[in-house]
């Protein structure tokens, strides 16, 4: 302390010397990159822009290998200083030894009204940052285990899907594609085979529905997308039927055998792998797994394959992996425990799987993510770990758009 | 004189009393002649020669008796002795047929009563090739010789005959369109075994008197004569049979014989959710009508019922099936005895049945996806249909009422010329099968138990019925060439016309021979081919018309606003078979027989049997447009909705007539084999070893057309069903073939002296091995919606069919198109599929309790060997050999 003390006696007696007039003289400023607290594993320093401000002037350095950026010849003043990156899905991967389901992050950081004069000559401006996951639309809820009438009779017409946008910001859902996973048994092609064959670029598919593009579908933070079979009251049939008239849309049956709501928009049929099926098939005792991507190529022209060594039979929709938004892996039960080889999704889309407590379904359980936290304007951001294991729960009474608290 | 009568007295051997209406046999001839009041047969006018006299009765060992005719007449009195345990022969296994005849396997009433049979179906595992198993007659069971699989021709072609009437299931109908896999042919549980006095099995080809089957004659003899009471219990866990059953001399009205049985089922004992109750009655009646002139009358009643439903303890939700049978039958047999050169004897038989058969049917239509429309419209049209959104409890009922009348003239005559002897027989018979049952319809129309294409009402008495003439003529020869060299052959044609000079007239021509040539003491050589030949039933006949039904507006505004949903239902009406012919078995047998020492026999015999132009459905295309509603049609001047315009899409819909036609082929060849190793005298036991390898091959002739498969269409095809165009592959490429080795031990343990038979059995499977073959096929062709076919040819392979069903050769822009290397059928997995060796033990006891009755008590897989078995291609265990049965039959005469 002492040492300061006589160190800043000179710069007291020079204060106390000079004129004031010389105040504006230029001064040269450091600020130092602080890592997010994630990074575990490794820094990213160099090659960062930090932007300064003031008024309307921005000034712009580049950070070194210690994460230090100069600027020179400052006129002391009060400037805000901020810095913004992102980092894909592999350098996260890399970074904090954690496994990332958003497609990337960004790492940002910002001082505002930061005063720079000579007391911080070659002293430097310690920036922190942090990690914001790039949230987008998730798959949060699915509902395909139907549930028996008061006949005791099988009733299906209550399954439905739901996404959630977990963004900050409002996310224009129109074109989305909705897949549905093979639910054959045995599955036309195991991981291995994908990997064998494909070199693991495709995930199955049986049927491909999309969100009309012909106009925004803007769905606002914490906002949910119900997608269903038929679009009307079901909650007379039992408990654990809901009233699904306010669905956002509506896979309109062709065959007549399911009441549809004119007053839903239609969701499109983009590929079926079976004939005069319009409608969503979501098995009841599953498999049932769904995946959402997007694309701007014609589907029409996309790959379709017979099952593994098989020449003839079923064909199938090959989606590549790398247009996979989200996936959920939801598997059968069996008496047996579920059977994990007969997983259809890579590990990097869904490293678990859901599923339900019963092993033929009828029982009206409803698989959906868990709440994890409330983002700062008050949406629940649900939990999306990469593994339906650890994401999803199972419930009999959780209703339409509604989450964990 | 080259002639003579032979006078035949026939007495039971203790009480030296008189058998009445016993049956005398002169063989090979086939001269048959029945004791009269006084125990006495004459056979007149025989020719020179030696024969073989048999002479049976029910309840008695029959006798075989060498005779020399030689001009003189003969006087000969033949004691015969009651059946029983106690004498030195028994006969508890099937006996083959001698050679020169059909190929078949006797069975008699020892082996009935050994086996504890309490149906026809029981009986059937003594025939060769059949498999052992639990008495289950909790479902109904049809027969099927030589056969692998189910095949709806070869279980419908099958004939059973009771008392000279064949059991017809020509009047048989079912409702909605046609099922390979529907029950066909007769229910073989019908029939009670207790009063069966011997059945034979014909596999082979048949005499020229029998027709309308293609393979597999049953031929059920049931008892007549004196017999005492005889009271029959048995007992297993899944079952209870008993029966009463008395034949009494009532002086010069003749010999009246009856029975009553009453058999109760109900599969598994632990869980009572199917059962199967049967009531049958019979009344013979043989009477003399003067002493050449010999009748047989009997009057059968039979009900059975099965029902299938909920656990007691279940919850009852008021769903069940039940089926109800009745039938009664009537048969009348007459035999003259003219003597004519011509008219040897002259043989009668008229059956009359009528069957009342009943099923109900009580379950939920669910209405799992949210709406079920209640479509009942039986023309062709829109419709604005009422709809449920939740099941409902519903009715269906069938009422087949069908009915039958047979009858049968034969004259029978022989010649002898020199070394050869001609047995002639010739005949002609008439069926008329009718069904005026209410058919199908639903408890209460406005709730249908199938409110869907297969659910309509269908009357089954506006059928018109069914006419069959034949006329047949056969031949048995024998040729003594030496005195060692034989030829006996029995030729015969048979000519068949179905409804004749009807809309549906069909005739067939079946030749037949069955020939032996004995080359040595010790072997015969014997070949045979015949043709059968099985009249389409009403069912193949007139099939059901064929409803397709789309919806055409469904909109269902959940605002309180009016709903609508309508359909357009098109009914194609076949009306008749056009151009059905006779379902058509040619089958050829080889075969040896070998006597050897001590009484040793082995015959082996290879079969080929063909049926070209089996029942199956044909394929022919019609397509008619519907057109569709986003909302609801505009409405006409008279305030209706106007289907025809304003519509949002217009669907053209390819779709299948219905028709039914001969496109299946199965052919069935294989090598039988029967050992008798007579007996070794120390055991006092007697070894036989039966076996076959069988094979069955099905294919389909029909035209082999498909649509594209979805996933190559747009979804604007895709997803409402609907195809371009219906693309054409060769047909009758693919097949399934079925193939099975299975020998069967028999041990026959006898012990005279304390009256008890003792048998194991011991069967084992070899092999049984499946396969579905499918070959790899290029298309042929297609099939536009204005029905146009186009081929294609092999250059064609690499190009496009466009969405507007026209070929292009390189991929056709501003339209989808399938290419055509798409549409090839290239088949990976044509493994066939095998089964472990499996084997089966099977322990029977009969003990003979003095004159007072007897008791049998039988174990089936003694050894409970049911092992789970997994085959070469599946993963998955399956149990074999489930379950042990074991049951116990006592009888007292009384």
């Amino acid at each position: 302390m002492k040492k300061n003390i006589l160190a800043l006696l000179p710069t007291i007696l020079l204060v106390a010397c000079v004129d004031y007039q010389d105040v504006s003289h230029a001064i040269d400023a450091q600020v130092q990159l602080q890592m997010p607290a994630e990074f575990t594993q490794g820094h990213d320093y160099e090659g960062h822009d930090i932007v300064m401000t003031i008024g309307d002037k921005t000034l712009t350095a580049q950070t070194d290998a210690n994460g230090i950026a100069t600027f020179k010849a400052l006129i002391p003043d009060i400037y805000g200083i901020s810095t913004s990156w992102s980092i894909s899905k592999a350098q996260y991967e890399q970074l904090t030894g954690h496994v990332l389901t958003a497609n990337g992050c960004t790492v940002s950081g910002s001082l505002n009204e930061q005063l720079i004069s000579d007391a911080q000559q070659g002293k430097p401006i310690v920036l922190p940052t942090f990690l914001a996951i790039k949230r987008d639309i998730v798959i949060s809820k699915i509902a395909s285990a139907g549930s028996k009438d008061q006949n005791n009779r099988n009733y299906m017409a209550g399954k439905y899907l739901e996404l959630y946008n977990q963004a900050d910001e409002t996310v224009d859902a129109s074109g989305l594609y909705i897949g549905l996973l093979d639910s054959t048994n045995p599955q036309p092609f195991t991981l291995d085979n994908l990997h064998e064959v494909y070199n693991d670029a495709y995930v199955v598919v049986k049927q491909v529905f999309q969100i009309p593009a012909d106009k925004p579908y803007p769905v606002a933070p914490g906002g949910t997308i119900l997608i269903t079979n038929s679009a009307t009251d079901h909650s007379d049939i039992n408990a654990t039927e809901h009233d699904l008239s306010g669905a956002d849309f509506e896979a309109k049956d062709a065959t007549g055998k399911t009441v549809n709501n004119p007053a839903t928009p239609a969701l499109l049929t983009a590929f079926s792998s079976t004939n005069a099926n319009a409608t969503m098939n979501l098995v009841q005792g599953g498999p049932c797994g769904v995946i959402i991507f997007r694309t701007s190529e014609d589907l029409t022209d996309w790959k379709r394959d017979y099952a593994y060594g098989k020449t003839s039979g079923m064909m199938y929709l090959m989606v590549p992996r790398e247009l996979v938004l989200d996936g959920v892996d939801y598997l059968k039960n069996k008496a047996t425990g579920v059977d994990i080889s007969a997983k259809r999704l890579y590990t990097d889309i869904d490293a678990g799987y859901a599923h339900i407590e019963a092993t033929n379904g009828y029982t009206g359980e409803v698989v959906y993510r868990r709440t994890e936290s409330i983002a700062t304007d008050g949406h629940k951001i649900l939990m999306d770990t990469n593994n339906s294991l650890n994401d999803f729960k199972v419930s009999t009474t959780i209703k339409p758009r509604e989450y964990d608290e | 004189m080259t002639a003579a009568d032979i006078r035949i007295t026939v007495t039971e051997k203790k009480s030296h009393e008189p058998i009445i209406m016993g049956t005398v046999m002169l063989n090979p001839i086939g001269l048959g002649v029945v004791t009269n009041m006084e125990g006495v047969a004459v056979l007149s006018n025989v020719p020179n020669g030696q024969y073989t006299l048999a002479v049976s009765y029910v309840g008695f060992q029959t006798r075989q008796i060498q005779v020399r005719v030689d001009g003189k007449d003969l006087a000969m009195k033949v004691e015969l002795e009651e059946a029983s345990l106690t004498l030195k022969e028994v006969s508890v296994t099937a006996r083959q047929n001698i050679s020169g005849a059909s190929t078949s396997s006797v069975i008699g009433r020892q082996a009935i009563d050994h086996l504890q049979a309490t149906s026809l179906a029981d009986i059937m595992q003594l025939v060769p090739g059949q498999l052992m198993g639990n008495n289950d007659l909790t479902s109904a069971s049809n027969l099927q010789l030589r056969q692998l699989v189910n095949n709806n021709t070869s279980a419908f072609g099958s004939s059973i005959v009771i008392d000279g009437v064949p059991m017809s299931n020509n009047g048989a109908l079912q409702q909605g369109s046609f099922s390979s896999a529907a029950f066909t042919g007769t229910d073989l549980r019908q029939v009670a075994a207790d009063d069966i006095d011997e059945v034979e099995v014909v596999r082979g080809i048949p005499s020229a008197e029998y027709g309308d089957l293609t393979s597999g004659l049953v031929v059920v003899h049931s008892k007549v004569g004196v017999t005492p009471w005889q009271f029959k219990s048995k007992i297993n866990p899944g079952m209870m049979n008993y029966s009463l059953g008395k034949g009494e001399n009532i002086g010069k009205m003749g010999v009246v014989n009856g029975s009553l049985d009453y058999a109760q089922a109900w599969g598994d004992p632990r869980m009572k959710t199917r059962s199967f109750h049967r009531y049958t009655a019979t009344l013979g009646w043989g009477y003399d009508i003067n002493s050449r002139w010999h009748t047989n009358t009997k009057v059968r009643y039979m009900q059975a019922k099965d029902w299938t439903g909920k656990d007691p303890d279940a919850i009852a939700d008021g769903t069940y099936s039940e089926s109800k049978n009745q039938t009664f039958s009537l048969t009348h047999n007459g035999k003259l005895q003219l003597n004519k050169l011509l008219a040897r004897t002259v043989s009668y038989t008229i059956g009359v049945s009528l069957t009342q058969n009943d099923s109900r049917n009580a379950s939920f239509a669910s209405v799992s996806s949210g709406l079920l429309p209640i479509i009942t419209a039986t023309e062709t049209g829109y419709y604005v249909v009422p709809f449920e959104t939740r099941s409902y409890l519903a009715t269906g009922i069938t009422e087949s009422r069908p009915g039958n009348i047979y009858a049968k003239v034969s004259d029978q005559f022989f010649f002898r010329s020199g070394k050869t002897r001609q047995s002639f027989k010739i005949g002609v018979d008439y069926h008329y099968d009718w069904n005026n049952g209410r058919g199908y319809y639903n408890g209460d129309e406005r709730y249908p138990l199938r409110p869907n294409s297969d659910g309509r009402p269908r009357a089954f008495s506006d059928i018109p019925a069914l006419h069959q003439l034949a006329a047949y003529a056969e031949d048995m020869f024998t040729w003594n060439i030496n005195k060692v060299n034989r030829l006996r052959a029995t030729a015969g044609v048979r000519f068949t016309a179905l409804q004749p000079f009807g809309k549906v007239a069909t005739t067939a021509l079946s030749p037949r021979i069955n020939a032996s040539f004995t080359v040595t003491k010790w072997l015969d050589l014997r070949a045979g081919f015949g043709m059968n030949s099985k009249t389409p039933g009403l069912s193949y006949l007139y099939p059901d018309k064929k409803y397709n039904d789309r919806v055409s507006a469904n909109y269902m505004p959940q605002d309180g606003s009016a709903q609508l949903l309508a359909y357009h239902t098109q009914v194609y009406e076949v009306a008749y078979s056009k151009n059905m012919k006779n379902a058509t078995t040619t089958k050829v047998e080889l075969g040896v027989d070998f006597k050897l020492r001590g009484g040793k026999k082995l015959s082996l015999l290879a079969y080929r049997d063909k049926t070209p132009n089996g029942f199956g459905p044909v394929t022919n295309y019609f397509t008619y447009a519907v057109n569709h509603f986003a909302t609801v049609p505009p409405l006409d001047a008279s305030g209706n909705y106007d289907f025809t315009r304003g519509y949002d899409r217009q669907d053209i819909i390819a779709m299948t007539t219905g028709e039914i036609g001969n496109t299946n082929t199965t052919v069935n060849r294989g090598v039988e084999a029967d050992m008798d190793f007579g007996t070794v005298k120390m055991l006092r036991t007697s070894f036989y070893l039966s076996g076959a390898w069988q094979e069955t091959k099905t294919w389909s002739t029909d035209l082999n057309s498909q649509s594209p498969k979805a996933a190559l269409l747009p979804t604007a095809y895709s997803s409402i069903g609907t195809t371009p165009f219906k693309v054409i592959y060769p047909s009758g490429l693919d097949y399934s073939k079925y193939r099975r080795f299975v020998t069967t031990l028999r041990t026959v343990t006898h012990i005279p002296e304390l009256g008890m038979v003792a048998s194991l059995t011991a069967q084992a499977i070899w092999q049984d091995w499946h396969s579905s073959y499918q070959a790899d096929k290029d298309p042929i062709g297609w099939i536009d919606n204005d029905l146009q076919r186009h081929d294609i040819t092999s250059e064609m392979l690499n190009g496009y069919l466009g969405m507007d069903a026209k070929y292009y050769a390189a991929k056709p822009t501003g339209q989808s198109s399938v290419a055509i290397q798409d549409l090839l059928i290239r088949v990976s997995d044509n493994e066939p599929s095998k089964a472990p060796v499996t084997w089966n033990l099977q322990a029977r006891l009969t003990k003979e309790l003095g004159k007072v009755g007897g008791l049998s008590f039988y174990v089936n897989n003694a050894l409970y060997y049911e092992p789970y078995m997994k085959g070469n291609n599946t993963s998955t265990l399956s149990q074999r050999n489930v379950g042990m049965s074991f049951g116990a039959e006592l009888y007292l005469n009384l």
